[in-house]
């Protein structure tokens, strides 16, 4: 199996996690041959609960993809008459009648806020005819300068009881474009919808509408650009790493590098270091000015030959001897610096060993010696032909033993997992990293995993570690894909944010179902699988509290590196997190 | 819509596919990318500002003006001075839509401090370091621990943010073995290089902070 193959057995696996988000229909067949098949119930839904949720979503389908662009076309053309026309006779709407309102202002972007104060539910006189809501909803989504980016998305959906084919949905109305100044400006709203769908195919040209209620108005103006893009200018912008959007889906791939910066010939500049799977490896040196120059051939990190390619994508910085000169991991080798003149491979006197699965090592000092040691990751083994009955919900051994290696000087490193019991529960993680559990210099373990609980790892200060994951309440189930500690509110309590899957499909799904449908604790997986992205907060006792949704920072979307930096330097760590699996055609719907 | 619950089975369609208007029905999800099928396709990277105060922790989006929204297949991210100037800036690491992009942070900035920190009897490199920086109006706590994200790892030096103050009080470092070192009374603006066991401070100047009057988090909240 050559490394392309492997990581398209990456890419397989990890669509299952997929899987777990859309549970919620799973009819689980098969059984027989599964150990667990006489002790635990079968988690599939009855038959017509099933064929429900298939209409639920197939009507989702169909507000979206025939109303949606109808409805949005008169919203841009700012046809009020045509808006209404999309209500049917006995329709009724509602405004925000007696609202909330928040507003907020930071590095030049200004927040407003208005939503339905709790319990206040519209009184019967306020209501409004078709022509009216039309009127708010080009006012609420007017005032931009042209173009405008329009959405319409559902984000909940339900059988209304009566009348026969009516159904409920909250709706969420995005418009994104410029102010008349010139700014940035973004509104979001929420609507509770009803309506009448004898027909989905004629949802863009029918009166169907019942109800219309504005729930929730989020408007957003701010500065163009906090970042400004200089890839082409700092020489990144033709770079020999193949890119999926160029490729036919044949050759597409879940993973292709992995980066690790640092100052590798300490002339003040960053310099990035790059595994790739499709080419030899780059190191990317920092020039005096600006710019980025390849010079791996020149200091000897690869021969220059064209098929010359890592056996995994690990890249780290590691200076294991204390020269000052950062050291070298990439794929599965260690290389010596020399002073920032060339790199010697130093991986057979070191003693280490890596496996092809390798997701990535975490450098750091677990024992406080004051040499560098090593904490590698792995995801479940690669080439593994799946049994027919393997299941994605049961985590025990879903991944490979994680590596902890100790520096034991003279550049040799000792595999102490087992002595250390650092394994991390053979799960199949995706990522982690070093953090400070508790109020001791001895740095602790967070590790994310798909297909099973987040581990946490506390360190002992005795060389070796214990699991304390359930007690410390951050360890959900959430098919994880990265990890970034940081104290966001400066309270010494280190806070971790998990980056998760967030799905809209999945979100509306499970709201149709209930732990009642599910096997003990089953329901709050699949709910984990595609809550999005955890934030969990550091509290007293080297305990978490979860406060993802509250704080805003959830709704990320198929989620991968999340970062925790000041990029403002106002002395609160701010966040970016990246999102998207993988894309093909702009013009076709998602799935 | 529903998956099956292992690798291998299939599931039938239930209801209605309206292929007119694009819907689409995979058997096994597996099936998807090689048939060229969108999965969370062209989702936007977020940036979300911490404007928390009072220690509840909340967070302003600001990814619809940040340029970063990037739509690529996004994996790696790694916050770092990649110009030198003193703040951060990213690179993104993608599997489409550019390998690589290097987004320039142009945010109005507080003051803030570059910190390379030398073990001596613990690792050189000071992995494993918290600092904790007291100024005039707060207290910012930061680790070293350069490994943290997603298939990516950041340099070794720390940029600490200290908002409007522009004087350090007190700056402690926790090497890793376990040392606590303490420096008083340092400026702000300026990248230090700290030595365990030595009160020799190395420093060079950064350049001068921008619009830290726009950081200032203000709020209004009122009931109709």
């Amino acid at each position: 199996m050559n490394p392309s193959q492997r990581v398209l057995a990456i890419a397989t696996t990890l669509l299952v996690v997929v899987t777990a988000t859309w549970l919620a229909t799973v009819n689980r067949r098969d059984r027989k041959d599964s150990p667990q098949a006489a002790s635990v119930p079968p988690t599939a839904l009855a038959n017509n609960r099933q064929r429900d949720i298939w209409d639920a979503e197939h009507t989702t389908f169909e507000i979206e993809r025939r109303f949606g662009p109808a409805f949005l076309d008169a919203l841009r053309r700012g046809d009020r008459q045509r808006l209404a026309a999309f209500a049917s006779a006995d329709f009724h709407g509602n405004g925000l009648a007696a609202t909330t309102s928040l507003e907020r202002e930071h590095a030049g972007i200004h927040e407003r806020i208005r939503q339905r104060s709790p319990g206040q539910d519209p009184p019967v006189g306020s209501r409004l005819t078709a022509d009216a809501i039309a009127g708010l909803l080009l006012s609420t989504h007017g005032g931009f300068r042209d173009p405008v980016d329009f959405s319409l998305r559902v984000l909940q959906i339900s059988r209304a009881p009566q009348p026969p084919r009516s159904w409920t949905a909250r709706v969420l109305l995005t418009s994104r474009g410029r102010s008349p100044a010139g700014q940035q400006r973004l509104v979001a709203s929420e609507h509770a919808i009803s309506g009448i769908i004898a027909d989905g195919r004629q949802l863009g040209s029918s009166p169907w509408l019942t109800r219309w209620s504005l729930e929730r108005i989020v408007e957003r103006t701010g500065p163009a650009g906090l970042f400004q893009e200089i890839t082409a200018e700092w020489n990144l912008d033709s770079l020999p790493i193949a890119d999926n959007w160029n490729l036919s889906p044949s050759d597409v791939l879940q993973y292709r590098f992995q980066l690790a910066v640092a100052d590798f010939n300490r002339d003040g500049h960053l310099d990035l270091a790059v595994a790739s799977l499709s080419n030899h490896p780059l190191l990317l040196a920092g020039k005096q000015g600006r710019g980025f120059q390849d010079v791996a051939a020149a200091v000897r990190l690869h021969r220059g030959q064209p098929r010359e390619r890592l056996e995994n994508l690990a890249a780290a910085w590691i200076d294991y001897d204390n020269d000052g000169w950062p050291d070298l991991i990439l794929g599965d080798r260690l290389y010596h610096n020399q002073q920032g003149r060339r790199f010697i491979d130093a991986t057979r006197e070191s003693g280490l060993g890596f496996l092809p699965e390798c997701m990535g090592c975490l450098v750091a000092d677990y024992d406080a010696d004051g040499r560098l040691d090593l904490y590698v990751i792995y995801q479940k083994p690669l080439g593994r032909k799946p049994s027919g009955q393997e299941q994605w919900i049961n985590e025990t051994d879903s991944g490979l033993p994680n590596q902890l290696w100790r520096n034991m000087g003279h550049g040799r490193f000792r595999d102490v997992t087992d002595t250390a019991h650092a394994d991390g529960g053979r799960r199949h993680t995706h990522a982690g990293a070093w953090f400070f559990l508790d109020d001791d210099h001895f740095p602790d373990l967070y590790l994310a995993n798909d297909f099973g609980h987040n581990v946490i790892l506390r360190n002992r200060g005795d060389g070796s570690f214990d699991d304390v994951s359930e007690v410390t309440g951050a360890n959900g189930f959430s098919t994880s894909m990265g990890v970034a500690t940081g104290d966001l509110d400066n309270d010494g309590r280190t806070d971790i944010y998990v980056a998760n899957m967030y799905s809209k499909m999945g979100r509306r799904i499970i709201a149709q179902v209930g732990e009642a449908d599910y096997p003990p604790g089953i329901y709050r997986q699949i709910q984990g699988s595609c809550a999005g992205n955890r934030l969990y907060r550091g509290v007293a006792g080297s305990r978490f509290e979860e406060i993802s949704q509250t704080a805003g920072v959830n709704a990320v979307g198929w989620a991968y590196a999340p970062v925790l930096a000041d990029f403002d330097n106002d002395g609160r760590l701010d966040v970016y997190a990246t999102t998207g699996f993988l894309s093909f055609d702009r013009t076709k719907p998602d799935g | 819509m529903s998956q099956p619950m292992d690798r291998s089975s299939r599931l039938p369609a239930l209801g209605p596919v309206d292929s007119a208007a694009g819907e689409f029905w995979v058997e096994n999800p597996f099936l998807m990318p090689r048939r060229g099928d969108n999965l969370s396709a062209f989702e936007r990277n977020c940036l979300f500002l911490n404007t928390t105060d009072n220690r509840t922790l909340q967070f302003l989006d600001a990814s619809f003006a940040s340029t970063a929204d990037l739509d690529s297949d996004s994996r790696s991210a790694i916050a770092a001075d990649v110009d030198r100037d003193g703040d951060l800036d990213l690179l993104v690491g993608s599997v489409g839509g550019g390998p690589i992009r290097l987004l320039q942070n142009q945010i109005p900035q507080g003051h803030r401090v570059v910190l390379s920190l030398t073990g001596t009897d613990s690792n050189r490199s000071g992995i494993g370091c918290r600092v904790t920086i007291g100024c005039e109006d707060r207290h910012v706590i930061r680790d070293l621990f350069p490994a943290n994200g997603f298939m990516g790892t950041g340099p070794t030096e720390l940029t600490i943010g200290l908002g409007r103050a522009t004087l350090i009080t007190s700056l402690t470092i926790r090497w890793p073995t376990g040392q606590n070192q303490v420096f008083t009374d340092l400026a702000v603006d300026q990248h230090y290089t700290l030595t365990e066991g030595s009160q020799t401070i190395e420093a060079s100047p950064l350049g001068l902070a921008t619009g830290i009057d726009e950081l200032k988090t203000t709020r209004r909240q009122q009931k109709d």
